[in-house]
């Protein structure tokens, strides 16, 4: 979050421990404090020695320097006039973490630091293990909006500290499924920042590679789980990828509409070796080295997927 | 006039499959150390080498290529033996596709696909018929159902026999004249100038500055004789702004020859000093700021491409701003590719563009990273008329206010969350 503070906000009507709460945000990184310099500001400096000063300095020149190449989306502004937000108020505002809405709040978020690039996941993890940034879900697409709902309901007008990220369960490209074509409606009512993903579900993002390697660790059923890649990475499947992109990957064949134009021409023997697809424990596939990110790129992934990190990265600055 | 906008690189280095390189009038490549960043800038030159070789279709002898094999330039992320570049050209959506590829029985390179297309007259694709690949003299080319001996100098096509159709010579004659522009265009600085002689003769009449700086002092040597030259002037005025300090050409007898050398002044100092006896960073950005000089004065012909790695090298950073300027304004006159790590100068591209000094289109940069894998990525920021830039890389130039923050916090015990 941008805070502009008008130099009015150093006149003396503000508590100085207030002023030094907003400012160590701006120390912190988390937010860029601007203060508008005038003579207020100039005096409020004045009663500090060069060295009390030095961690305020910081604060604001950090602000400045983070707007230079990251600018945020949202701005507050502090003062005396009419579209300024009262000074308690906007500490509380940005006290609070930022909250990303989640199907499963374990392998969703897995998935999100597994496809983000190295320096996009340390700063997920960074915002995360500092309590900026709350990874929020109760088990399940379905409960995405009312979690929107009742926060918004203790804090009106808050959608843009938030942000929500869900499969589209698709069958084929663009055919999301009712219940996430409702959150995504819902999203964008509440102006939530969303991604659905264009793929059926996250197991769909695992790559070739990742997957391998999470069948070879399946102990008695690898030999079976590496013939069913075999066939996941067929004949049949690469002649249009995008049978691999919605195929139901945990239940297989036997949890999908057989009369899907896309799927309806599968041989007996595709149709066979993934009548049961991978399992419930596929979600487990994603950990912090898995996928690649060249593999992602290969796969033609990581367009999509990189866009929704950035987006969800800038929705939090 | 033309003007290539960007070049394409398919398995060529750290790289996997296609990397596109757009250029605007003043492309910048970013990127933490080994990420590829040099192996993308010296594709120009070494382009540019391979249109003129004498040795085949990749300019392997000449020092872009490093002394690097085949084997070498080419990725070593994918199995194979042939690697291609491409050349876009803003007007008339107007491409060429060099393929290349390395005979191991020969153990030579042998030009294997050479694709045209235009918007206005299609694609002409020509390709190797490989069934003698021992022979010394591989030339012939299939086209649609046409076969025909074209021979490559270089890159330079020149049909031998059959290839009839007066529209394929037309377009192979007018390709030639495009690429010999391009080879021509291409001016190079690499990372490592090489210090200046203490007194240089005139001797030739070259006035190329090498990719080491060599030739510096002798375009200068030369501008200060020709009668109307602002070249030095313009090259003095950017010390005097960045360095406080005057150039100055000095010319003295010896043996009946003239010898020359460059005198760096202090302001408002009686005498100057030697440049060889100057600080590192003067030797270092005078080719820089000379061959910019020479663009912006038309003295590197109609549409100059200037690649130039780490043209800040050895500066004090309150200098970067000042070559950021300085090739800004060269960018007037030229396409400047720049690879550098100067945060400061990016902030003086940043304040020109939001100033309106510099129109936002005309930039672009692009961010050079390798993953933990190996291969390398490249990609594209660009910045509106405010400055802001389309996406960043997390963490990039923030490793200064991260120590900042933690020195405060040590020195007023402040505990870190």
């Amino acid at each position: 979050m941008r805070v502009i503070v008008d130099d009015s906000a150093f006149d003396g009507h503000i508590p100085q421990p207030t002023l030094i709460e907003l400012l160590v945000f701006g120390f912190r990184g988390r937010h860029r404090i601007i203060v508008k310099r005038g003579p207020s500001f100039e005096r409020w400096c004045a009663q500090f020695s060069a060295e009390a000063r030095e961690p305020y300095d910081f604060a604001l020149d950090v602000g400045a320097e983070m707007e230079v190449r990251e600018p945020s989306d949202h701005e507050i502004r502090i003062g005396a006039d009419d579209e300024c937000v009262p000074i308690d108020k906007a500490i509380e505002r940005l006290a609070r973490a930022f909250l990303v809405f989640l199907e499963n709040d374990r392998s969703d978020r897995t998935f999100l630091e597994a496809v983000a690039s190295r320096p996009h996941r340390h700063l997920l993890q960074r915002m995360h293990s500092q309590g900026w940034l709350v990874f929020r879900s109760r088990g399940g697409i379905s409960q995405i909006e009312s979690l929107i709902s009742d926060e918004l309901a203790e804090f009106p007008g808050d959608a843009g500290r938030m942000f929500a990220v869900f499969d589209s369960d698709a069958e084929a490209p663009g055919e999301a499924h009712v219940t996430p074509l409702s959150v995504a409606t819902h999203c964008q009512k509440q102006q939530v920042p969303y991604r659905m993903l264009a793929r059926r579900s996250i197991e769909n993002y695992l790559t070739r590679h990742a997957l391998t390697v999470w069948a070879d660790a399946q102990a008695s059923k690898a030999d079976v789980l590496r013939g069913r890649i075999a066939i996941l990475y067929g004949q049949w499947f690469d002649a249009r990828p995008e049978r691999r992109n919605h195929f139901r990957m945990k239940e297989g064949f036997q949890k999908m509409t057989p009369a899907h134009a896309i799927y309806r021409e599968a041989p007996e023997d595709v149709r066979k070796q993934l009548q049961q697809g991978f399992g419930t424990q596929l979600s487990t596939a994603f950990t912090s080295d898995q996928p690649r990110e060249v593999d992602l790129r290969d796969e033609g992934a990581w367009d999509e997927l990189s866009e929704m990190i950035e987006a969800l990265l800038r929705s939090m600055r | 006039m033309r003007i290539l906008r960007g070049v394409r690189l398919v398995d060529y280095r750290g790289f996997v499959r296609e990397v596109s390189v757009s250029l605007r009038p003043l492309t910048l490549l970013f990127g933490y150390n080994s990420a590829g960043k040099s192996a993308l800038l010296r594709a120009l030159p070494l382009i540019a080498e391979s249109i003129r070789s004498e040795t085949g279709p990749l300019a392997l002898d000449r020092p872009a290529a490093r002394g690097s094999t085949f084997k070498e330039v080419r990725t070593r992320w994918s199995a194979g033996d042939r690697m291609s570049f491409g050349l876009d050209w803003a007007d008339r959506d107007e491409s060429l596709n060099m393929e290349i590829t390395h005979l191991a029985s020969t153990q030579r390179e042998v030009v294997e696909t050479l694709r045209l297309r235009d918007a206005e007259r299609g694609e002409l694709r020509f390709e190797i018929d490989l069934a003698d690949e021992r022979a010394t003299d591989i030339t012939t080319y299939t086209l649609d159902r046409e076969r025909g001996r074209i021979r490559f100098d270089g890159w330079y096509p020149t049909i031998v026999d059959g290839f009839t159709r007066a529209d394929i010579s037309e377009r192979l004659g007018a390709t030639t004249s495009e690429l010999k522009r391009v080879a021509d265009s291409v001016h190079w600085l690499g990372a490592m100038r090489s210090q200046p002689a203490r007194a240089l003769p005139l001797i030739g009449s070259s006035t190329r500055i090498a990719e080491d700086g060599a030739g510096t002092i002798e375009v200068l040597a030369r501008e200060s004789l020709a009668s109307g030259s602002d070249v030095i002037e313009v090259v003095s005025a950017w010390f005097q702004q960045a360095t406080r300090h005057v150039l100055e050409v000095q010319q003295q007898a010896a043996g009946g020859t003239s010898l020359f050398h460059v005198e760096l002044r202090p302001l408002r100092a009686p005498f100057g000093i030697h440049l060889a006896d100057t600080g590192e960073g003067m030797t270092q950005v005078l080719p820089v700021i000379t061959l910019g000089a020479l663009a912006m004065k038309g003295r590197l012909g109609e549409t100059p491409i200037l690649a130039i790695e780490q043209p800040e090298l050895h500066l004090h950073p309150r200098a970067h701003a000042h070559v950021a300027t300085h090739l800004m304004a060269v960018a007037r006159h030229a396409t400047v590719v720049v690879e550098t790590h100067s945060e400061n100068f990016l902030l003086a591209v940043q304040l020109a563009i939001a100033s309106g000094d510099i129109p936002a289109e005309d930039v672009i940069l692009h961010w050079v990273q390798a993953t933990d894998e190996g291969p390398s990525f490249v990609e594209t920021i660009t910045f509106d008329e405010k400055a802001r830039p389309s996406a960043w890389p997390p963490g990039v130039f923030a490793e200064d206010r991260d120590l900042s923050r933690q020195i405060i916090e040590k020195r007023h015990g402040l505990a870190s969350p």
